[in-house]
């Protein structure tokens, strides 16, 4: 008789590893592992089992028919299943970092709903409020009073109404006057189970106010602040409208921030995905890790843009820049303009002034604006170079490639020169110096189409695009 | 049938669940999805078949 096989115990044994991991290693994500690696678990099965019969053969044991039985496939395509609706599940975001994020807002208990107010009269034309909301939305909107005035609701989930009742006594709301702040505070984290209890308010306020806004998890909307308006949030939607004062954003994540009209200077900072800024009186900077869109216009004072892979300083956007992963597309700029990226194409039309881009691997298109040039630097290590000059031009030119050709479209008094793998176009027509620098790819100059004179002066300047409506308008439900 | 016959047999499963095995690893990876590449698992099969019956057409059975 032939003893078992080893793969039963073993498989014992790495299970209760696994889970013993993960109770000591709170780094240690199970889910996360298991969805991404579990085909290895069948490839050491498999493997383990030729080991074995190989071995039982050798001792002349009698070898089972097929090496394995029904109930070892059963437990195979079991592993099938669970893994491979495990690693979709994980494409599609169901578990977040730091684990399984159980969905635990909707499933647990009914739903109570309680309404929000509070009144704080005789604060003055511009108050500094301070609103302490940690789980649910915000909506701030200033209006023509002295007053602030708080509507809302609050919603718990509970078991019972009497412990809804109970969590909606312990976290009180409160407008409560420290110094010259004014705090507008939910006191969501006394509740006994924090995850269960969330807020969304609407806050009406003198228009001359600042803002101070501090949560953990909720969309923030303002509209119609003159003073500095100032949010910090884990994970948030932002939407600000027409601001007089400074606007700052900190978040840990977001899937939007949104700042139009702003009169002072714009601060954004952190990770998420989408930015808009439009009609930006005052200089603007982004810092951080930005996956989706970022879309800026009209932007009046010195915009700097800064990630772990591009830094981009622009003086002034009169036009839009359009940024995302792997493009950069900027119309209607004026110099100084410096680019760093590692990695994006770069497409630039109608811009004034100095240029200046390193990029390591990316095409650079430049079609500057048919006013006088100014001084350009382009260079790329790896990507096509296109210069689309109006006739006439001014300027003072000398491209490089050191590994393809050049092509020159343009003509006379250009003139390009190969030498064997490398090449270089160079030529004056008296004006500010031109270098383009490509390291491996192709140049190509060539003069403006009629397709390029016609699109710049053709599209809508930007002012004239209305703001859009926050995505998801606040609902004031009373019960 | 011969030991080299049955051997082959044996070593069918586990070889099968390894190949599934790769194949899922190869779809995690991106570079070809799962819903593409299993024929292989059927091509795979027919191999073993084709092997057995080689192997138990011949007389002589040299188990080592």
């Amino acid at each position: 008789m032939r003893r078992g096989s080893i793969v039963g115990p073993l498989i014992l044994i790495v299970i209760g590893l696994i889970f013993l991991l993960r109770n000591f290693l709170p780094e240690f994500r199970m889910m996360d592992l298991l969805s991404l690696y579990w085909p290895w678990l069948l490839i050491a099965w498999g493997g383990l089992r030729v080991v074995e019969v190989l071995n039982w053969h050798q001792k002349g044991q009698l070898v089972p028919r097929g090496g394995m039985n029904g109930g070892e496939w059963a437990l195979v395509i079991f592993i099938c299943l669970f893994g491979s609706g495990m690693y979709a599940a994980r494409n599609a975001n169901l578990f977040r970092a730091g684990g399984l994020n159980l969905p635990n807002w909707e499933i647990l208990g009914e739903r109570f709903d309680f309404s929000v107010t509070g009144t704080q009269p005789g604060v003055g034309k511009t108050p500094r409020v301070l609103i302490d909301n940690p789980r649910g939305s915000a909506r701030v909107i200033g209006v023509d009073a002295e007053e602030i005035r708080v509507t809302g609701t609050k919603t718990i989930r509970a078991l019972t109404l009497d412990d809804a009742q109970k969590e909606n006594k312990s976290t009180n709301f409160e407008i409560v006057r420290s110094g010259d702040q004014i705090i507008v505070r939910t006191n969501l984290e006394r509740a006994s189970n924090a995850r269960q209890v969330q807020a969304e308010l609407e806050i009406l306020v003198p228009k001359g106010s600042s803002i101070e806004s501090r949560g953990r998890f909720g969309d923030v909307d303002v509209e119609n602040i003159d003073g500095t308006v100032e949010i910090s949030s884990d994970n948030a939607g932002v939407r600000m409208s027409n601001i007089g004062g400074d606007a700052r954003v900190d978040l840990r994540k977001s899937d939007l921030v949104r700042i139009l009209n702003a009169r002072g200077n714009v601060d954004i900072k952190g990770r998420g995905q989408d930015i808009e800024l439009e009609n930006i009186a005052g200089v603007a900077a982004v810092n951080g890790q930005y996956s989706g869109e970022m879309k800026f216009r009209n932007l009046t004072k010195p915009f700097r843009f800064e990630s772990q892979n591009t830094s981009l300083r622009i003086d002034r956007i009169e036009g839009e820049v359009e940024l995302m992963q792997g493009r950069l597309h900027g119309r209607k700029l004026i110099g100084p303009i410096q680019i760093n990226s590692k990695s994006k194409d770069i497409e630039l039309s109608d811009f004034t002034g100095s240029v200046e881009i390193d990029v390591d691997r990316g095409d650079v298109q430049l079609r500057p604006a048919r006013t006088a040039l100014g001084k350009i630097t382009a260079r790329t290590r790896s990507g096509n170079a296109e210069l689309v000059l109006p006739a006439g031009a001014k300027l003072d030119l000398k491209a490089e490639v050191k590994r393809g050709h050049i092509e020159n479209d343009y003509g006379a008094p250009f003139r390009v020169n190969e030498d064997g793998r490398s090449a270089t176009v160079s030529g004056s027509t008296g004006g500010p110096e031109v270098r383009v620098d490509v390291d491996r790819g192709e140049i190509r100059l060539r003069k403006w189409t009629n397709e390029d004179t016609a699109t710049p002066p053709a599209a809508p300047t930007a002012p004239a695009r209305p703001p859009a409506a926050p995505k998801a308008p606040l609902e004031i439900t009373k019960q | 049938m011969n030991s080299n016959a049955l051997l082959i047999r044996a070593l069918r499963g586990p070889l099968t669940l390894i190949l599934v095995g790769t194949l899922f690893a190869i779809d995690h990876t991106g570079a070809l999805s799962f819903t593409k590449t299993w024929p292989v698992i059927i091509i795979f099969l027919g191999v073993v078949k084709l092997a057995e019956r080689s192997m138990a057409g011949t007389t002589q059975g040299g188990a080592q």
